[in-house]
């Protein structure tokens, strides 16, 4: 999730470039770079931070640039910092680049390169990209391209430009998104319209494996395979007004919506079918160290901890290796017993929660080793576990979190798949989970698509002041992220409740003024969160049940039914969690709350 | 509208069944998916593992392309039986597309309307990508075979209702049998249609004193010795010699079991050899559930009747005694008594203290010999198909330790 802008034309493209970023800078915001063709030479500035925190900066820019790229980074691989900082340069400082997207093959790439003596200025994967071109290039960009692309695994937008050709500007693209601007004399390139509208409406799509060659009044594109294309020329139709949150009145929403994509990150490069298993690059753990793990210890705050208690469940059914679930908080003061062969889990989607960084450091304190699974890149907690798996969910900005929290019970599936293959889970089981994995963005797209189901229940539920939700096993931390999220962003009271716990207590609550969210899925306990609802049914309580597509046994208990797509059971809190985020969304935009900037709360908790 | 049998990310975990056939070429109640297909007079065209595509036009043939715009998707590993398939094609008539699932398999999924490229597609990538179509989603959970005993407890379950729906190209001389054209029926046989017909297909002998008992299905060109008894829920494939006891058992085409013997609940490949005196259990000494090793964990079948499933090119040596739900590979020979799971390519006499690899040479060399004696030429694909499957297994045989498991 990284933002890029290039630009050919007649214009001073400084102003222009920088405008483009900031439009740009919700994609990403860990650091930022230029590079301009300024005499026939490469002129470049980069720096770590958000740009419109360092726009001084630009004061040691050359005047008068008309070719230039930039871009806006959140960090994949690589911390943020001004070094790893997009372009990158070859060795000759001849051609500078940008790059949206993850290269899966990087580390062999640039193994190679490396024994070829090109020298390595970042930890970055684009880096590679740079340096395949200055080994491909004589004298024709077009064929250098062509050569790069064809030894490149993953996804990538790419802007370029090259000192010997001071008045061009190429693009291509492989999964991630490109998008050129046809203006008058001048040409743009964008990962997003956002930073083309102010200056034309006039669009082309440019589509995977095709290379566009930009001047500043011709374009051209060709294809990897095939010669000169003929491409369709769109009209950009919306205002530029609430372009940040790329069409939605809500950065919480266009999360939410994003989770098909989210998801496809944080599970791309990592199914293993030859061994039906998972892989991760990160995990800094040796074979024999992964076998001989005898208990898993968790910790999280918050949205987070939940994410845990759903990882309990996986590491238990999945490796079956006991594990345990804490509050970072709790952890840490408790002086806590971690029994040798323990691997503590950290989760934190900034990586700067103030509670389970302390947590972290407590542990490592101890000699345990630890593993983070944090969102942002050479975050606090990141750095600390020195190990871990990135979610790669690009940046959150809600304060309610979403696509973090569905992305990081991907990861803990897919380790806990890992884990499990090491200690007999069947090869069927696995590649039942891995083709499982791959269908979630769809599945969850499916779910996307009957957003207005719940936009209806949300209005007939909003004036309720208080909610239940329930469920079990796999579901009930589905249940507590569920009132959670009601209670962050709507202000509603809500409660998450083990479904067989109700009869323990807080059925007292039931009656006809407190409806209740059932997490019904299918799984071997459906039966049981049947008689546990028909208990809440007799009670004349409101049950809206999120059950699974083509089961009905809910259906006579159930006011208002909401179906899932079918998923294993460890793959359906991902699925069920979706429809909660979208009812919470709804009720709290119908009662008038500010969704994205909730009252008394802060996106990352850096304090204890 | 043309029929795409594809096989999806789970057909290869039907091991040793699968190792040398595709999904749909598995016997079971008296047919096949691909023949019953063809039966009702559809276009048939598939995905296969790669491996197994060109070896397998020549016995299926199909389109290779899709000329038409009405597809409708079938799951390689259901199961055969003309009720599922005539009211997957009612659903058709009505003309809309629709999806059905069972577990996170696709069973079967039609689309009136729709562009699809064969070849774009593999066993892997066609589920998600008709997940990803816009459907109606059928709340039809069709069974399909996900673990090889599977094979045996449908072909028990559905045989009767099954077989009595074969009829063309037979003739029913005796009440309740049913024969092809060329069947030599020795006037001492026995056959007992009590309990259902028996089918017998064209150009098959039954010996003298031969008792068969029904619902029953012997395939074309078999040879049936002497004093056999052949009983209910058996499928014989085509060009197989059976001799001795034959129970709810399912014989692959061109397999012998020519000798005395007791071979019940059980499944056997093609081109397998068992030896006089070769047996199998199919009931525990406690009369309890047979549970499988099954790739590194015990599976409780629910079965109490469950013999052996033994793999493709297989043999057997005299007096073989297989114990109760044990799984032989493909192309192992054993020897004496098997009381453990036999990985593919290995020669098994475990009993006398050796399990050593069987080098693909050598099982290069005897698939000529056996091939010769059924007029069949050994060709390139042939060859080629056990060298994969050699690979494919590679690692039966560095898993295995005391306990095999695959």
């Amino acid at each position: 999730m990284c933002g890029i802008v290039g630009y050919t034309g007649l214009k001073d493209c400084r102003g222009i470039l920088l405008a483009g970023l900031k439009r740009l800078e919700y994609r990403g915001y860990d650091s930022w770079g230029f590079s301009f063709i300024k005499d026939k030479k490469l002129v470049t500035l980069k720096r770590a931070g958000r740009i419109s925190e360092n726009e001084k900066c630009l004061g040691e820019l050359p005047e008068n640039c008309f070719t230039g790229i930039a871009h806006t980074r959140w960090a994949t691989h690589g911390s943020p910092n001004h070094v790893n900082a997009h372009p990158h340069l070859d060795c000759r400082l001849d051609i500078a680049v940008v790059h949206n997207g993850i290269i899966e093959n990087y580390a062999t790439l640039k193994e190679k390169l490396q024994e070829e003596g090109h020298i390595f200025r970042s930890e970055t994967d684009t880096e590679i990209i740079a340096h395949l071109l200055e080994k491909y290039y004589q004298g024709e960009m077009v064929e250098a391209l062509k050569e790069t692309m064809q030894r490149l695994i993953g996804t990538f937008g790419l802007a370029i430009i090259c000192r010997h050709e001071p008045k061009v500007l190429y693009g291509a693209r492989r999964g991630s998104p490109l998008i050129i601007g046809i203006g008058e004399g001048e040409m743009f390139l964008s990962s997003d319209v956002n930073a083309l509208v102010e200056h034309t409406r006039q669009v082309i799509y440019l589509e995977d494996d095709e290379i566009a060659i930009l001047t500043p009044d011709s374009f051209k594109i060709v294809s990897l395979n095939k010669q000169i294309l003929e491409k369709k020329v769109y009209t950009v139709p919306f205002d530029a007004a609430c372009l940040e949150k790329g069409g939605y009145p809500h950065f919480m929403l266009k999360e939410i919506f994003e989770q098909p994509e989210s998801l496809h990150n944080a599970f791309r490069g990592r199914l293993d079918y030859q061994r039906a298993t998972a892989k991760f690059g990160g995990l800094d753990l040796t074979y024999s160290e992964l076998t001989s793990i005898r208990g898993i210890k968790i910790l999280g705050c918050g949205t987070s901890w939940h994410a845990a208690l759903v990882g309990k469940y996986l590491f238990e059914e999945l490796a079956r290796i006991p594990t345990e679930v804490d509050y970072a908080s709790e952890f840490r003061y408790r002086d806590p017993i971690i029994p040798k062969d323990t691997l503590v889990i950290a989760i934190s989607q900034s990586g700067e929660t103030a509670d389970t960084l302390a947590a972290v450091r407590e542990a490592k304190k101890r000699g345990t080793k630890v593993l983070g699974i944090c969102n942002v890149v050479g975050s606090s907690i990141a750095r600390e576990c020195g190990r871990g798996i990135y979610l790669h969910a690009g940046p959150e900005i809600g304060v309610a979190s979403t696509k973090a929290f569905t992305s990081q019970l991907l990861v803990l599936t897919m380790l806990s798949i890992l884990l499990g293959r090491m200690r007999g889970l069947p090869r069927r089981d696995g590649l039942i989970a891995l083709n499982a994995i791959e269908a979630l963005p769809l599945q969850v797209e499916k779910i996307l698509k009957k957003a207005s189901e719940i936009e209806e229940i949300a209005t007939i539920t909003k004036n309720f002041s208080n909610f239940l939700y329930v469920g079990r096993s796999y579901q009930y931390p589905i249940a507590l992220e569920g009132a959670l999220k009601l209670k962050e962003i709507s202000y509603v009271h809500a409660e998450g409740i083990q479904a067989a716990e109700l009869k323990h207590g807080p059925i007292a609550l039931i009656d006809e003024n407190m409806p209740t969210v059932v997490l019904a899925p299918e799984s071997h306990i459906l039966d049981k969160v049947k008689s546990n609802v028909a208990e809440i049914k007799a009670r004349k309580g409101k049950i809206i049940s999120i059950v699974t597509q083509g089961n009905h046994d809910m259906d006579s208990l159930s006011d208002f039914r909401f179906a899932i797509p079918p998923a294993p059971p460890y793959l359906t809190p991902i699925l069920s969690v979706v429809p909660l985020q979208l009812l919470a969304y709804y009720i709290a935009v119908q009662r008038g709350c500010d969704v994205d900037k909730p009252r008394n709360l802060a996106k990352s908790v850096t304090v204890e | 509208m043309q029929v795409v049998i594809f096989e999806d990310y789970l057909a290869g975990e039907l091991r040793p069944v699968t190792l040398a056939r595709p999904t749909f070429a598995i016997s079971l109640c008296g047919t096949n998916l691909y023949n019953l297909v063809k039966l009702k007079g559809l276009r048939v065209s598939y995905i296969l593992r790669k491996y197994l595509e060109e070896i397998s036009i020549q016995e299926f043939p199909c389109s290779k392309k899709i000329t038409e715009k009405s597809l409708l998707f079938l799951n390689g590993a259901l199961l055969p039986l003309f009720s599922i398939l005539e009211k997957i094609l009612n659903k058709t008539r009505e003309g809309k597309p629709f999806l059905a699932q069972t577990d996170s398999r696709v069973s079967t999924a039609f689309f009136p309307e729709i562009d699809f490229n064969l070849s774009k597609f593999n066993e892997r990538s066609i589920t998600n990508f008709l997940l990803s179509q816009d459907y109606e989603f059928w709340e039809e959970r069709f069974p399909l075979i996900n673990y090889p005993f599977e094979i045996i407890k449908y072909n028990k379950d559905f045989f009767k209702q099954n077989t009595e729906r074969l009829k063309e190209g037979y003739e029913e001389k005796v009440p309740g049998v049913f024969t092809g054209s060329n069947v030599k029926i020795h006037p001492t046989v026995c056959m007992d249609t009590e309990e259902g017909r028996i089918i017998i297909d064209e150009g098959t002998t039954i010996g003298p004193f031969v008792y068969l008992k029904g619902p029953l299905y012997i395939g074309k060109n078999c040879k049936v010795i002497e004093r056999t008894s052949i009983k209910e829920m058996s499928h014989i494939g085509h060009h197989c010699k059976v001799g001795g006891e034959v129970e709810c058992s399912i014989i692959e085409p061109y397999s012998n079991k020519q000798h005395h013997g007791f071979l019940g609940h059980s499944w056997v490949g093609s081109w397998v050899n068992m030896g006089a005196g070769t047996s199998n259990s199919d009931l525990k000494n406690t009369y309890g559930e047979v549970t499988i090793e099954y790739q590194g964990r015990r599976i409780p079948t629910g079965m109490q009747f469950l013999g052996c499933i033994i793999g493709d090119y297989s043999k057997t040596a005299i007096n073989t005694s297989i114990f109760t739900g044990k799984i032989i590979g493909v192309a192992s020979y054993v020897y004496g008594f098997v009381t453990t799971n036999v990985p593919s390519f290995c020669n098994y006499a475990r009993s006398f203290g050796q399990v050593t690899e069987h080098y693909l040479p050598a099982v290069v060399r005897t698939q000529k010999r056996m091939f010769e004696r059924r007029d069949v030429e050994q060709k390139r694909v042939h060859i080629k198909l056990l060298e994969d499957i050699y690979e494919i297994t590679r690692d039966e045989r560095i898993m295995s330790t005391e306990a095999f498991s695959f």
